[in-house]
């Protein structure tokens, strides 16, 4: 393997595919007790249990969308004394210059919208999206990862890694099309 | 927050089926030749979204008055057909946010559909209040944007400005949502693809997903807030609709039951849509196997539940105007009924509150052609609903001397029609390039259900 | 069967404990009620409006606790099974509801404008009302209302002891789908009747629906306590768990966003409309001292609670849920004292020793009826056959 580790780019990491959920939650779990901590599964649904197998952190959009919703809140109300009351005071229906009660549809409206946007968003960012191409994508069996199958890849994780102990973990927790993956 | 527990007499997904095949199933709808009965449907909602075109056309050119308004009926066919469409259109977020927030997981199989019509029904809506607006290029003036007029602003204190930014946010959070749940289903349409025009147009729809575990972990929580967002945001929309009307004088209008009425209202005409449209595409498309007889058999039952909720308002509302002593109310209401529009009424009750009565008996609940019908029974009774609020209220006031009626036009009936097409046309584009049931949540619902 | 069987033997009161709590409770009635008694006899007119109070604060526990039931069977829900049973004792407590209205029944003359020929007689508008607000009216309607659910929360709760024996008994699925019907229809005439009766000028079409949402708010507040209590004798320890406190907390969490959404509308629509008929109730509300308690309600009702519970650890967390919960609690009290007490008290909330002894005797005496049903009986339903599952029941 020592060749393909000068080539420029070097190595991705070490991909096989597995059949179904059981197995591979089953193959994650051994992997990481030999050692493996960077791993990554490619799945077409997230499977219930994996991200714990994989200690994956739960993920911390919740707290963006609350500082975007309270953000647009603020924003909205901002908004409407300052249009309502200081630039453009005009006296409608008797109804005060500003006031908290007709205020609260569009605050409400604007912190939805800007939480939303941060959940959507924060996803992306978090996730590096939208990117186009990937060293996965040249797994011989990855276009079977969006219908039914799961590919497991071990990640290059520095020096210490040998490809060729990879794979052999990898063959030995059941995986098959064991391919080592080219970094781009 | 609950699980629908059912025996297995009546599975969400049949049994036998294999996730490659519910992939095959879905994708194959578009990735298959184009049916000619497609064409021949698109052919005819086509021309009437021409007419709808030609309809606006006229308007734009010619002026306001070719609609039947005038005074005293001010507000008629474009509110009822606004409020209509934003109805129908709540039914998407509630099956995709509020039912996947109480763990119901039938709504897997319907979601993306019920989803979909609401982004084309908000379009559909949209429109009638953009071009009531007299001069729908000045429709921008709406937002608070610096304009020509430097220093003016919107009135933020009207509930009609609140309606501009609920219908824009519901809008956009909808599209939001939606997008977000087609992401894996169009990687999955990407790497199917046969054609290189296909793989990169699903491709760069598809952002780039790779289905990694680590970034199903950030989806899964961004689809969880979006949810959780999009059930209050569900709820503020037609209440801020029913604003418009409650926060006035009128009575008829000014009722404090307005805002869950409408949400229930809304809700319920919602789920008629979809149901009628859900009964065609299934039979069309073959999709018995995923769209099963359970969840259309629940649909039913939350015609029924939010079609009590809308009869209890409506007796609510009676009772109350006749409490309340005020002689302006107590009319209001005794001219809906036994007045010149009691035949809208009454349409409205029969349709709304006796149609769907049915559904209390599981032979009724689970037979196709009883369910299509009453779905389109409940259609009728909802648009009726708007048009007898709207109407009604304003046609008879407090002086007898401004009373009047109110005929629609050639171009009132027009319009409503084209605004079908469109929303018909726009739902077949979708059928036809897009997946139009959740592939990765009908498969992940699976290997749950193997799992336990 | 057998992780039912093994439940079984752990989760039923000792009989030393169930004797020592009804003790403590039987004290707490007959002080409160002789307290009660000796305040009817200093200040009838007071003794009346708090014991309004207090009887529907109790009464709106058992009204939530029908509607929670008669949910978790319509929808079919299997996280709720284990803790079912504590919820069906609180609704089965609801018949007390029938005996406590008795005080008011004889005290409308106290609460009622409109029972006051006099009153009557010189404003048209109650003349109008008066084939709806008339003394044997009201009364029948009372009585046929408390009946009504008397008997639902009993139907239900038989349904639910002979299922203990019978596992495969049916649910009540029909029984509860009418039954939420009539409770919804009855609930808002009770709510018309016996809160918005009170200034009979002043009417809401969504006061119902207010009422109703708020009852749901206190019943989910209490049936934690009564929970995080047992726990804490070491009852219903392993088998009501994090995962069930997790989604009691998202029940109460939606029920005051619901709540404070059904306040907000009434509020601003009718604020917003600005009609004296209609204005004049929340005026009388947020002026004087009772503008602090309308801006408490307004914070404590909603904006403290949301943010408490909005993040996920704190509805996991049992010593933040369960301050929350009695923090609610007292706030649900306080929300019917305010649409009740301004009637009597227009200037500002005037605190009595009476609202505490009403309080005591009613509370103690629907406790007691709920305590009964804890005697020897399982305190979960441990003949459902989705009890195992209920128990192993993770929230994703």
């Amino acid at each position: 393997m020592s060749q393909s580790t000068e080539r420029i780019g070097g190595i991705y990491g070490v991909a096989a595919e597995f059949e179904d959920a059981e197995e591979l939650l089953a193959a994650v779990r051994a992997l990481r007790e030999r050692g493996y901590r960077k791993l990554d599964v490619l799945s077409p649904f997230p499977v219930h249990g994996l991200a714990e197998a994989l200690g994956i952190r739960r993920s911390p959009l919740g707290w963006a969308a609350l500082v975007a919703g309270v953000t647009g809140a603020s924003a909205a109300f901002l908004l409407q004394w300052w249009t309502g009351a200081v630039s453009y005071p005009l006296v409608v229906g008797g109804k005060p210059f500003f006031a908290v009660e007709p205020s609260v549809p569009v605050a409400f409206e604007l912190a939805v919208l800007l939480a939303s946007f941060a959940a959507v968003l924060g996803m992306l960012a978090l996730n590096g999206l939208p990117r186009f191409h990937h060293p996965v994508f040249a797994h011989p069996r990855y276009p079977a990862v969006t219908d039914d199958r799961f590919v497991l890849v071990v990640e290059n994780d520095g020096e210490r890694f040998d490809a060729v102990q990879a794979s052999e973990a990898l063959r030995a927790t059941g995986g098959e099309h064991i391919q080592v993956l080219e970094a781009e | 927050m609950a699980t629908v527990s059912q025996p297995a007499e009546s599975p969400l997904v049949l049994e036998g089926v294999t996730l490659t095949q519910v992939t095959s199933t879905v994708a194959g709808v578009v990735e298959r030749r184009t049916p000619r009965a497609w064409w021949f449907a698109f052919a005819f909602t086509g021309s009437l979204t021409l007419v709808l075109l030609a309809m606006l056309t006229y308007l734009v050119t010619t002026g306001i008055g070719v609609w039947g308004n005038n005074s005293p009926v001010g507000w008629a066919f474009d509110i009822t057909n606004f409020v209509f469409w934003i109805g129908i259109g709540h039914a998407g977020t509630l099956i995709s946010a509020i039912l996947y927030l109480f763990r119901q997981r039938w709504r897997t199989s319907i979601n993306r559909f019920a989803e979909a019509m609401t982004l084309f029904a908000v379009a559909c809506a949209a429109i009638f209040p953009a071009f009531h607006v007299g001069r729908p290029w000045r429709a921008y003036w709406l937002f608070p944007i610096p304009n020509e007029w430097s220093g003016m602003w919107p009135n933020f204190r009207s509930p009609l400005i609140w309606d501009v930014f609920a219908v824009s946010t519901y809008g956009t959070v909808s599209f939001l949502f939606w997008y977000l749940g087609l992401i894996p289903d169009l990687a999955t349409m990407r790497d199917r693809a046969q054609t290189h025009a296909r793989r990169v147009i699903y491709g760069l729809l598809s952002l780039g997903w790779r289905g990694s575990a680590r970034h199903w972990n950030h989806y899964e929580m961004a689809y969880l807030l979006l949810a959780g967002l999009s059930t209050p945001l569900v709820l503020s929309v037609h209440s801020i609709v029913s604003f418009d009307f409650a926060v006035s004088l009128l009575p008829g209008w000014h009722a404090t039951i307005f805002p869950p009425y409408f949400v229930a209202g809304a809700i319920f005409s919602g789920f008629a849509m979809v149901v009628t449209l859900m009964v065609i595409a299934r039979w069309f498309f073959g999709l018995h196997h995923l769209v099963t007889m359970k969840h259309l058999e629940n649909m039913n039952k939350v015609m029924l539940a939010t079609g009590l909720i809308v009869g209890y308002a409506y007796a609510v509302e009676f009772f109350i105007a006749w409490y309340s002593g005020n002689p302006f109310e107590r009319f209001a209401f005794v001219n809906r009924a036994l007045g010149p529009y009691s035949w809208a009424y009454w349409t409205m009750v029969a349709c709304n509150v006796l149609a769907p009565q049915l559904f209390w008996f599981r032979r009724f609940r689970t037979s196709v052609p009883v369910m299509f019908v009453v779905s389109l029974l409940v259609n009728v009774g909802m648009w009726f609903e708007r048009f007898v609020i709207i109407v009604t209220s304003l046609h008879r006031d407090f002086l007898p001397a401004a009373w009047g009626m109110f005929r629609p036009t050639w171009v009132d009936l027009l319009t409503l029609a084209g605004s079908f097409g469109l929303f018909l046309t726009l739902f077949l584009l979708f059928v036809r390039f897009l997946p139009m049931i959740s592939m990765s949540e009908v498969k992940a619902m699976m290997a749950s259900r193997e799992g336990a | 069967m057998r992780t039912a069987i093994a439940v079984l033997e752990t989760s039923t009161l000792t009989e030393a404990g169930w004797r020592r709590g009804r003790n403590l409770l039987a004290t707490a009635a007959v002080v409160g009620w002789l307290l009660a008694l000796a305040g009817f006899g200093a200040d009838p007119q007071r003794f009346a409006f708090s014991y309004l109070v207090a009887f529907l604060f109790v009464t709106s526990l058992g009204l939530g606790a029908l509607f929670f039931v008669m949910v978790q069977h319509l929808s079919g829900a299997v996280w709720s099974v284990s803790l079912r049973r504590i919820a069906e004792n609180v609704m089965g407590a609801l018949p007390a509801a029938f005996v406590l209205f008795i005080p008011v029944g004889f005290n409308l003359h106290r609460l009622y404008e409109w029972t006051h020929h006099e009153a009557v007689a010189a404003d048209s508008v109650l003349q109008g009302k008066q084939a709806y607000l008339n003394v044997p009216f009201f009364l029948v309607r009372g009585v046929a209302i408390l009946l009504l659910w008397a008997l639902l929360s009993r139907l239900l709760r038989t349904w639910s002891w002979a299922q203990d024996q019978n596992p495969r008994l049916a649910p009540p699925t029909r029984l509860s789908a009418a039954g939420l019907v009539l409770t919804v229809l009855t609930v808002t005439v009770a709510a018309f009747d016996w809160i918005m009766s009170l200034e009979p000028h002043w009417y809401s079409t969504v006061f119902g629906v207010y009422f109703y949402s708020g009852s749901a708010v206190g019943f989910l507040a209490a049936v934690i306590l009564i929970l995080l209590g047992l726990r804490r004798a070491g009852y219903l320890v392993r088998e009501v768990h994090v995962e069930h406190y997790h989604d009691l907390g998202k029940w109460l969490f939606g029920l005051i966003v619901f709540w404070a959404y059904i306040a907000f509308s009434q509020y601003m629509l009718i604020w917003y409309a600005n009609l004296p008929e209609e204005t004049a109730w929340f005026r009388t509300r947020t002026q004087g001292a009772w503008l602090p308690v309308a801006l408490l309600l307004a914070f404590g009702h909603f904006l403290a609670p949301f943010f408490a519970l909005i993040s996920r650890a704190s509805k996991r967390n049992l010593r933040q849920l369960g301050l929350v919960a009695a923090w609610v609690l007292a706030i649900h009290y306080l929300d019917l004292y305010w649409q009740v007490m301004p009637a009597l008290d227009r200037s500002g909330p005037r605190w009595h020793w009476l609202d505490g002894a009403t309080l005591l005797a009613a509370a103690s005496t629907v406790g007691l009826l709920f305590w009964r049903q804890l005697r020897g009986r399982a305190l979960l339903p441990v003949g459902d056959p989705r009890l195992v599952r209920s128990l192993e029941f993770h929230n994703v």
